[in-house]
């Protein structure tokens, strides 16, 4: 790789965005470490990346650089907290509202974007408790007060932003409340955290919620991230992709 | 300090890395300083979140040093490889076993933890970007948003934007330049600092 190659072939911008095949990325961390300009350029567009995703509107699509917006860490992951197991029902409990925002007629998605709430099983605690929102907010989501549960789970979320149990619950909560912006951004902060328990549900939950708000093509590429796990969601990623087709 | 090469290529000398070998402390410092962006903005690229990056980066420099203490790079002209995998290997590391650093445990009777990205430093750049970032049309911003941020490819971009692929390239490779160049001139008159 040479400096050429990187500048024509935008490979620091796609390098940035997490979007270059492997052999790529290491040619271009191989350059990069050697070539002072390459890597000012590539340092210009992660500062660029912390700016512009900091300065996102709350309502936009949380994406790769969520964490340099949110100071949410992955940290999550060094196992200060509890983990958690949760199981999706095999039996409907509570359907999604369609968003505030948007009129159930004039979405297309609003049929494919509904959901039976996950089931919230049973909390494995490891180091510290659970916080009193937590299980105030888990409490008013077994009751189906998802509002309740939006409003406790923000302050259990927001206090804790490594949570990643927390967030996730926080962001269902807030679809199956109405809210979808918000619910779609807590979605997005825990899909952000990389490798938790909760990433592949958080990345599917997104993906109905950007239904909620008719965002079909942000939906798709969210449901195809899912399809790419080839977890417990695989299958039903796939078919509410063939039916977004 | 560095021997530059074709297209601005620089290649750190391998007598500072032998000379830790030989037990020179000052010249781990040369080491950390010299490394310390290029890890920083690999970890950064790999875990999204900065913090996590200084400590990565932390940790695979003390890694190398301690390594170079103890004489186990035999071949010292591959210093560059050496620390580029043993960032690989910490990186993936951190997502295998995030809990477990086993390389500081190792190191810190031995070692002062090594200087990383100077969080300074990079809040002037910020600062100082944001400047030129505000002079962009907001269209402008919203597409590097969207290529940077959300990954998406300029047709998509300008699917959402109602803008054609290429004045979406156009755009994006226009607001990059300028972006570029104002961070160039910057660096050219604050010269980078000395760990």
């Amino acid at each position: 790789m040479n400096c050429q190659w990187v500048e024509h072939g935008d490979i620091a911008e796609r390098y940035v965005a997490g979007t270059l095949p492997e052999a790529d990325r290491d040619a271009f961390e191989e350059h990069f470490f050697s070539c002072e300009a390459c890597l000012a350029r590539l340092e210009t567009l992660q500062h660029t990346a912390a700016l512009v995703g900091a300065a996102a509107p709350a309502t936009s699509r949380g994406g790769r650089y969520w964490p340099l917006a949110v100071a949410a860490g992955l940290m999550v992951v060094l196992g200060v907290t509890f983990q958690m197991t949760t199981r999706r029902t095999e039996q409907p409990i509570q359907v999604a509202q369609a968003p505030k925002a948007a009129a159930p007629a004039a979405n297309p998605w609003a049929e494919l974007s509904r959901f039976d709430a996950p089931e919230y099983r049973t909390a494995l605690v490891r180091g510290t408790a659970p916080s009193a929102d937590f299980r105030a907010g888990m409490a008013a989501y077994q009751k189906r007060d998802f509002a309740s549960a939006a409003a406790s789970l923000r302050q259990a979320a927001d206090r804790n932003p490594k949570d990643a149990a927390a967030g996730f619950f926080a962001g269902v909560s807030e679809l199956l409340a109405g809210n979808a912006a918000a619910g779609i951004q807590r979605l997005a902060a825990v899909d952000s955290m990389g490798f938790t328990p909760y990433q592949e549900e958080a990345r599917f939950y997104r993906a109905k919620g950007l239904l909620q708000t008719g965002d079909a093509e942000g939906a798709r590429k969210a449901l195809e991230a899912v399809a790419a796990m080839r977890g417990d969601l695989e299958t039903a990623a796939k078919d509410l992709l063939t039916k977004l087709r | 300090m560095n021997a530059s090469g074709p297209e601005g290529i620089e290649e750190f000398p391998v007598e500072v890395a032998l000379r830790i070998g030989r037990g020179d402390r000052s010249s781990e410092s040369v080491l950390a300083a010299h490394f310390s962006r290029r890890v920083f903005a690999m970890a950064l690229s790999r875990v999204r979140e900065e913090e996590a990056a200084r400590d990565l980066t932390q940790d695979i420099l003390t890694s190398v040093i301690v390594a170079l203490r103890a004489g186990r790079l035999r071949e010292a002209d591959r210093l560059t490889g050496f620390v580029l995998a043993t960032a690989r290997n910490r990186i993936s590391n951190h997502f295998r076993e995030q809990s477990r650093r086993p390389s500081m445990e190792e190191a810190t009777e031995t070692l002062e933890a090594p200087p990383t990205v100077d969080r300074v430093e990079v809040k002037e750049q910020r600062e100082h970007l944001r400047k030129a970032l505000d002079r962009l049309d907001g269209p402008d911003r919203e597409i590097l948003r969207l290529n940077l941020i959300e990954s998406e490819r300029p047709e998509e971009i300008g699917r959402r934007m109602g803008l054609s692929t290429e004045a979406v390239r156009q755009r994006k490779s226009r607001a990059l330049r300028k972006l570029f160049e104002w961070m160039e001139r910057f660096r050219s008159q604050r010269p980078r600092r000395v760990y």
